[in-house]
């Protein structure tokens, strides 16, 4: 019998909006099953989308059809483009944006997009496991569908902590998924808990700005979405201050009363976005650690003081806010807090973000062990695709991780695994030249061709400006300069990409063309290393085909370590990339197998 | 060369009395013979562990294993701590002998380390530079890429958030580690074997005028008449930081061809050995295979030539000088992936991250700096460089 959906999502978060939109750009009747239609991709931490790496990956979303750079794009109060001196590769844009306007305008095109929304809590999956069935309501409705995408991101079992109390919830505000998380561990899916924190909110009117740092959008041309018109403009001020000696006393004075610190909490918490006790314990010595005060949305009455995640009583949580310049009146409206939720192991799901115990589960966004909402859009997205795909018998799709962060954090997920909230990081790729925010719909549009999700509209505007990027990288390359060729030029370190403009009259206003520029340039300019750096990745890509079979033992192979040839020997991994993820044998050794297996061959060739 | 795995046993520290003597042994077996000695439980020694008691009646000792894998060496290793004095010493180690240990020979500990993929080529040649008491700077070349890199990184990943202000400190290490790097491309082109060169060409083209300007002195009897220097003068000299060893030879070639003489330089080259073809008509057959040899083809006496130099051949004139700072440069280049080859290599990286951190790209630098670190963590063996470093380690290390 033909089911009234084909997906079904289940969680409105990052994830389960794009991977909704997804599935039904491919092709499938698409519903999303979540609790509440106003809190339709709400941000749960700070008002902001992108960073360093984080935006350039929102520009690969737009690059297949995603929403979220659109919508960061209309809802932007401020933008700021970070990392400026480090290099044009890893720039990181940054927008704040409005928070309930960013819910509005996500929802508005999920509609859009053709997708049902049914507001429920999802408490159990129907069916069995090997191929599940419908998903079972709290109000005891069963919605049925042949495939399914859970994003229920910080929820499964979520608990909230703050000084002694812990409480069940999957953010302020919200009931935890308590069943549903039953229901998956008693399917025996191997799960695992991480936790993460967020930062108290201030009454706008009750801080005294005058003593603090104004901050506004850099004066750069930016938007996230090459379909957006027009950069994004400063609508609101944001403010920089500086916590004092006294804010890191008042912390290390009362972190017996920290959840994190006396143990309540055993989820592995992020590394890299740390939670103030975190980083006072980490670095006893400094003071100063930048505070960014941020409007919740226009001229919302409430501000977020990013850099200050913090699960300390709320009586602390006072002091410590007061203890800073211009907060001495300062009135929380809401506490800070952590969260503890359970997420999937590692090996659970395979490159499609399918569980490989299932036929027909997909999962995105928190769930797999990442953290931000950039992570979840890309994966969200990612799934949704790829359970439309599979459902309607198309071949499936994976970012290649060579040519985007999100092939880069699929890999790094799907392979290497994660013991804390998974965040990318420019570092993460070994091509991070080439991963660039001003290149990112060329690299992904392959892949956007191959998903099936990027609208025709968008790909007629994708054409167009390949068009103009091919007649400006001729006539770059053509070009010559009292001898000496323009590409030669371009790779001196001195020269820009508005240099290269100006030698060669092309000048400029409409921002998509500059970008244009910028990228036809920086692609001349890192071409060797990115041709290097793929090389190397060839070959390790080759290295699965490479069978050991013939080795019978290592001890044999003088050339290798000792290390390597006792973990080789043990473990017997039947080829090359089998070798290269046990962490004894190192790249030499690597190299090492390789000329002995060429020997090899030649010696039993003669 | 000695078999690998087979037991050796030296004395670490200087024959003299000191507070304790070290003895190392390494090699399969280590912790049974030890065992053996002192009177342990078998096993007792397996794997990363420690034992106090008396070694055959000799003294007491500690004893600390290592298993294969995590020694210095990479094979199963045993130290033993005794008194300080030398007999001490030296009984433990004959009664090691006795229990079938050889006496290592100078390095050998190291070069088996080297062997085993404990440490790097490059390792070992700035080890030896530390031992000779070279100074610490170099010894860490490895380690310093490592915090340059992780600084680096820093800068680019956490600045904003937690406004890290690494640049400067950025900027200074690489600068350092730049300086470092070309110290010790000196020093290990020192260490590195000498190159061969020889001056050939047809009778009366220059080679001894050539030879003698590259010994800064008149060393070998001059005449202008063809065929003169019969037996090939050799001579070591330094040039540029590095000794090359230059063979004047007699002419062969040309009108008065002496067939002897030839025959004597070819049966004397080698293959690696370099070739500076010297002939100022820019004529000549050039009577070596040329695959075995680098080659250098030069019109000599350029400044007494009407007609300017055949295209391949490098005008070079002894009395003017012109192009000797050339032959100069291709007599002492480093040989290919040779360690000074790629310790030159890494300077000239290190010059170009620099420049691209002025210009305030860190993500190109760190590329850059991704680049240098390959190129020193490259295990291929370099042969005789290291070889020759390692007859530098007193016995026990
Ligand atoms: C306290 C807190 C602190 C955070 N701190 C950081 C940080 O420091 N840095 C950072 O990068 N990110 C942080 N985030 C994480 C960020 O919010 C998430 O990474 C991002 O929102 C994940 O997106 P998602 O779509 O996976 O899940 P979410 O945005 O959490 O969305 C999940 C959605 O699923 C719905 N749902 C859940 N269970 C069910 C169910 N059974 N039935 C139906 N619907 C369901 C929920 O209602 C919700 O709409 C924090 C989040 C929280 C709550």
């Amino acid at each position: 019998m033909k089911k009234k959906y084909q997906v079904l999502v289940i969680g409105g978060g990052h994830a389960g909006v794009e991977a909704a939109a997804a599935a039904a750009a491919v092709g499938c009747r698409t519903v999303l099953i979540t609790p509440s239609i106003e809190k339709i991709s709400l941000m749960s931490c700070n008002p902001a989308m992108g960073g360093i790496a984080k935006g350039t990956l929102v520009r690969e979303i737009d690059g297949i059809g995603g929403m979220a750079a659109e919508s960061a794009d209309e809802t932007a109060l401020q933008f700021r483009m970070l990392n400026m001196k480090k290099g044009p590769a890893v720039w990181g844009p940054r927008v704040q944006s409005d928070v309930e306007e960013y819910c509005r305008t996500q929802t508005r095109k999920l509609y859009k997009a053709g997708v049902q929304i049914i507001e429920g809590l999802v408490v159990k999956l129907t069916g069995p496991s090997s191929r599940i069935e419908g998903v079972l309501l709290s109000d005891g409705r069963v919605i049925e569908a042949d495939a399914f995408v859970l994003a229920a991101g910080t929820f499964l079992k979520g608990m909230l902590h703050r000084g002694r109390n812990t409480w069940p919830g999957g953010r302020r505000g919200d009931i935890s998924a308590i069943s549903l998380e039953k229901d998956l561990r008693e399917r025996m899916f191997h799960v695992k808990r991480f936790k993460t924190g967020t930062s108290p909110r201030v009454i706008r009117k009750s801080i005294d700005s005058s003593l603090l740092e104004e901050q506004v959008s850099h004066d750069v041309d930016f938007r996230f979405s090459w379909s957006s018109k027009g950069g994004v403009q400063n609508k609101e001020i944001c403010w920089l201050t500086r916590t004092t000696g006294e804010t890191e006393k008042i912390v290390k004075e009362s972190l017996f009363h920290s959840p994190l610190y006396s143990g309540r909490i055993k989820g592995k918490g992020p590394r890299y976005c740390p939670s103030f006790e975190d980083k006072v314990t980490k670095f006893p010595e400094r003071t100063g650690h930048p505070i960014h005060l941020e409007p919740m949305g226009r001229s919302s009455r409430i501000m977020y003081l990013n850099g200050l995640s913090t699960s300390m009583p709320q009586e602390i949580q006072d002091k410590i806010v007061r203890s800073l310049p211009g907060f001495r009146n300062a009135e929380i409206c809401a506490y800070g807090y952590s969260v503890e939720y359970t997420c999937f192991e590692t090996g659970e799901f395979d490159e499609t973000l399918k569980l490989r115990a299932t036929e027909n589960l997909y999962v995105s966004g928190q769930i797999l062990g990442t953290s931000g909402y950039e992570e979840a859009a890309a994966t969200g997205l990612l799934a949704g695709a790829n359970a439309a795909r599979r459902l309607l018998g198309m071949k499936k799709t994976v970012p290649e991780r060579m040519s985007s962060y999100m092939g880069v954090m699929v890999d790094d997920l799907v392979t290497k695994g994660t013991d804390e909230p998974y965040r990318l990081f420019s570092s993460r790729s070994e091509n991070r030249l080439n991963l660039r925010q001003d290149n990112a719909d060329r690299r992904v549009f392959p892949l956007a061709c191959r998903m099936g999700t990027l609208s025709g509209e968008k790909k007629e505007e994708y054409w167009k400006r390949n068009k103009i990027h091919k007649k400006l990288r001729e006539d770059i390359l053509k070009k010559r300069i009292r001898g000496k060729s323009l590409e030669e030029i371009c790779r001196r370190p001195e020269v820009s990409p508005e240099n290269v403009g100006e030698m060669i009259g092309f000048d400029t206003k409409e921002i998509s063309e500059r970008e244009i520029l910028t990228t036809v340039v920086l692609d001349i300019k890192y071409a060797g290393y990115v041709k290097r750096a793929e090389g190397r990745y060839e070959i390790r890509k080759r290295y699965g085909e490479v069978s050991l079979s013939s080795i019978k033992d290592y001890e044999a192979v003088q050339t290798i370590t000792i290390e390597a040839r006792e973990a080789l020997n043990k473990r017997r991994p039947e080829t090359l990339s089998g070798a290269e993820s046990i962490p004894a044998v190192r790249q030499a050794d690597l190299d090492a197998l390789v000329l002995h297996l060429m020997k090899e061959s030649v010696s039993r060739e003669t | 060369m000695e078999k690998q795995n087979e037991l050796i046993v030296a004395l670490a520290t200087p024959e003299a009395v000191s507070a304790i003597s070290l003895v190392r042994l390494s090699g399969r077996g280590a912790s049974k013979t030890v065992e053996k000695l002192m009177r342990l439980k078998p096993g007792r020694l397996t794997g990363r562990k420690r034992a106090v008691g008396d070694l055959a009646g000799i003294d007491y000792i500690v004893a600390i294993s290592w298993p294969r894998g995590k020694s210095y060496t990479g094979e199963e290793m045993v130290d033993l701590m005794c008194h300080g004095s030398p007999g001490t010493a030296r009984r433990i180690l004959e009664e090691l002998e006795n229990s079938g240990a050889r006496v290592a020979v100078p390095g050998e500990f190291t070069r088996r380390a080297w062997l085993n993929g404990r440490l790097t080529a490059l390792d070992v040649l700035t080890l030896s530079e530390k031992y000779k008491g070279g100074s610490e700077a170099e010894s860490d070349l490895s380690e310093e890429l490592n915090e340059l890199k992780s600084e680096i990184e820093g800068l680019i990943e956490f600045s904003e958030d937690h406004e890290i202000s690494g640049e400067e400190q950025v900027k200074v290490l690489m600068r350092r580690l730049l300086k470092k790097a070309e110290i010790l491309v000196l020093k290990v082109k020192r260490a590195e074997i000498l190159p061969r060169v020889f001056l050939m060409g047809p009778v009366n083209a220059g080679k001894s005028t050539l030879f003698n300007k590259l010994m800064g002195e008149e060393t070998v009897v001059v005449s202008s008449t063809p065929g003169t220097t019969r037996d090939g003068a050799v001579r070591t000299v330094s040039l540029s930081g590095r000794n090359v060893e230059i063979c004047d030879t007699a002419g062969c070639g040309g009108e008065s061809l002496d067939s002897k003489a030839l025959e004597i330089v070819m049966g004397s080259l080698k293959s690696g050995d370099r070739i500076v073809w010297m002939d100022p008509l820019c004529v000549s057959e050039i009577c070596v295979q040329a695959e075995d040899h680098e080659l250098l083809k030069v019109c000599s006496k350029a400044d007494q030539q009407e007609k300017s130099a055949k295209a391949g051949w490098m005008p070079v004139s002894s009395d003017t000088g012109e192009g000797i700072e050339e032959v100069i440069k291709f007599i002492t280049a480093p040989e290919k992936e040779s360690p000074s080859w790629r310790l030159e290599r890494m300077a000239d990286l290190f010059k170009e991250a620099v420049k691209a951190s002025e210009y305030q790209d860190m993500a190109l630098a760190a590329e850059i700096v991704s680049e240098i670190f390959r190129e020193a963590e490259k295990p291929e063996r370099c042969g005789d460089a290291v070889e020759r470093a390692l007859e530098r380690f007193c016995v026990g290390k």
